[in-house]
């Protein structure tokens, strides 16, 4: 089998005329036909689907008194989405971010938190053993 | 190849990391009553004066580990379900959930779930608002 350089239709091997359009056949090698349309990116097994992190984006909205946990939950809810419409990239932008702001609650909790759980162990403390440094906090 | 939902396996150290987390974090709150020793304060309540979806956790988690659900369920009546749901995710994601469960962790992973979850705390913040302004 080859094929027409002028016209692209398939000819027998021994052929010396187009059977399509008569012209010379050449021995030139046949041009690849252009692809009609680019096919849809087909979605990748639904195994390699990025993470949500919703039990973390949950921990820090209803365990740490902190509503940063909404938008880990909206970023989650989009990754299944994404990544079912193809736009791979999304689903991970979207996990990244989900993981993201699980983790700046978590941090800002802790910034808050960590110092005035150390005052109230002072205070608690002092209190009990009458430290000299009491008057400082009252 | 970027780690996936269902091919990245369980890290030793995280499960550990959390499990220690879960034993300390219960036992201050099985140890200390937040409602008797002035423990940090919703950030969030003390600037707007209203509760956010976590207000009540600490105090409900102590009565939850001496055992009182009717105290747990009105200090924070979405912690229950909630924990319940952590519960259920942790097992699916850190531990072989995943793999014996597929349908289960397919769903819970889902955007329409998501989002519903989503919905069902937000609703449930503007409830628990509403209800102190109004209703007590």
């Amino acid at each position: 089998m080859k094929y027409c350089s002028t016209c692209g239709e398939a000819n027998p091997d021994n052929a010396r005329f187009c059977t399509k359009c008569g012209y010379e056949m050449t021995s030139e090698p046949a041009p690849q036909p252009a692809p009609a349309t680019t096919p849809k990116k087909p979605s990748p097994p639904y195994d390699q689907m990025p993470a949500t992190y919703l039990w973390q984006s949950i921990v820090v909205t209803i365990l740490c008194c902190l509503p940063l946990g909404i938008p880990a939950i909206v970023y989650a809810a989009q990754v299944e989405k994404y990544f079912m419409n193809g736009n791979i990239d999304a689903a991970y932008r979207a996990s990244r971010n989900a993981k993201n702001f699980t983790i700046a609650s978590l941090v800002t909790a802790l910034i808050i938190y960590i110092p005035y759980t150390i005052y109230l162990i002072y205070i608690i403390g002092a209190a009990t053993s009458s430290s000299p440094l009491l008057p400082l906090f009252e | 190849m970027r780690p996936g939902l269902l091919t990245s396996k369980p890290n030793r150290w995280k499960v550990l990391a959390i499990a220690i987390g879960v034993v300390v974090g219960a036992g201050l709150f099985y140890v200390f009553n937040p409602a008797e020793i002035p423990f940090p304060p919703c950030p969030f309540y003390k600037l707007t004066g209203f509760q956010c979806p976590g207000c009540g956790t600490q105090r409900a988690l102590h009565s939850l580990l001496h055992g009182e659900w009717e105290e747990a369920f009105l200090y924070n009546p979405i912690l229950i379900p909630a924990l319940a749901l952590i519960a259920l995710l942790l097992y699916l994601n850190s531990f072989d959930g995943k793999k014996r469960f597929p349908t289960i962790h397919r769903i819970l992973s889902g955007s329409a779930f998501i989002w519903g979850m989503l919905a069902v705390i937000i609703l449930y913040w503007i409830g628990r608002n509403a209800y102190r302004f109004f209703l007590e």
